[in-house]
């Protein structure tokens, strides 16, 4: 292992210009759009993943939270794609950027916020105070509650990067030391690089599940707040 | 939307993911008429409790706004006090 571990959280540039639009952009392409009615097997394959998707999370959602569809399906393919595309070796992860994952979860859960604000002023104020609470614990409990809204998109922010960024660190570390045992012993690489294959196929899950735990936490702040 | 059969697995041989998703369904209908103005109706608080409790949604929005309010006059006392009191005095 030569290179720095931490190379491949760089933002990569060419020739001084930062690529991070370029890649962020990339995934688009990987979904096709057709204006038939009758699609080719990729797209219909598509389609058919959007809607299982699309039913499974949007059917707790009244009238209302169903205006969020669109926005939900594209985060969880966007997110799920860009996770993906970053287990290709010597490939950048955008998600693995904390800053990239703030603003996208702050801007979701504040508009689930604002619409709860807006729409149920009573029932948002009134939910920083769980039903039944006992007179002394109130005050405190008021600011706990409080607490742990504000703290909902750092969380779902961090969540992502951390997740994303340990599993590529891993990779990047057990790679390295399969690559360092091989002229030392061969049967101790052997065992390393299946615990590497095993830890790959972990991280196409995680890529996933991340994707799909992030749209289903916004999804959820959404259904409280509608 | 078919929302008896919102799952794509429901009627595909699935019923536990059917039935999951049922339950989870139901579970956030019963916490919304739990905590429904509805449910106000049950409880014949009296005197100052009629505004300041934890069961009913005016009550709960009142006790959480005190709280918040007790906190910005505790903030402001103490930034009035500062600014009073000087910061160093001359000998």
């Amino acid at each position: 292992m030569n290179e720095n571990l931490f190379a491949s959280f760089i933002t990569p540039m060419m020739f001084g210009l930062p690529l991070v639009t370029l890649i962020v952009l990339f995934p688009s392409l990987l979904f096709p759009t057709s204006n038939r009615l009758v699609n080719n097997r990729l797209i219909s394959l598509q389609q058919w993943m959007l809607q299982l998707v699309s039913k499974q999370m949007m059917s707790i959602h009244n009238t209302k939270g169903q205006t969020w569809a669109l926005m939900l399906m594209s985060l969880i393919l966007f997110i799920g794609s860009t996770n993906l595309l970053g287990l290709l070796p010597h490939s950048f992860t955008p998600t693995t950027q904390l800053s990239m994952n703030l603003g996208m979860a702050i801007p979701l859960w504040a508009g689930a916020v604002i619409t709860g604000f807006r729409n149920k002023t009573k029932a948002s104020l009134a939910h920083f105070l769980p039903q039944g609470t006992p007179t002394p614990l109130i005050p405190m409990l008021v600011i706990i509650e409080t607490i742990s809204l504000l703290i909902q998109p750092v969380a779902l922010a961090v969540r992502l990067t951390a997740n994303i960024t340990a599993g590529h660190l891993l990779i990047h570390l057990i790679g390295g030391a399969t690559l360092a045992l091989m002229s030392i012993n061969t049967t101790t690489a052997l065992i390393t690089f299946i615990i590497l294959i095993l830890l790959t196929v972990l991280e196409f899950a995680v890529a996933m599940i991340q994707a799909y735990v992030f749209t289903l936490l916004v999804s959820l702040y959404l259904h409280d707040n509608t | 939307m078919d929302l008896d059969h919102a799952s794509p697995l429901c009627g595909a041989g699935m019923e536990s993911d059917c039935l999951l998703v049922r339950a989870h369904r139901e579970a956030f209908a019963l916490i919304e008429i739990m905590a429904g103005p509805e449910a106000d109706a049950q409880f014949h608080f009296t005197g100052i409790k009629k505004y300041f409790n934890s069961y009913t949604l005016t009550g709960r929005m009142n006790c959480v706004l005190a709280t918040y309010g007790s906190i910005a006059l505790i903030v402001l006392y103490f930034k009035l006090r500062s600014k009073k009191t000087p910061a160093v005095k001359a000998t």
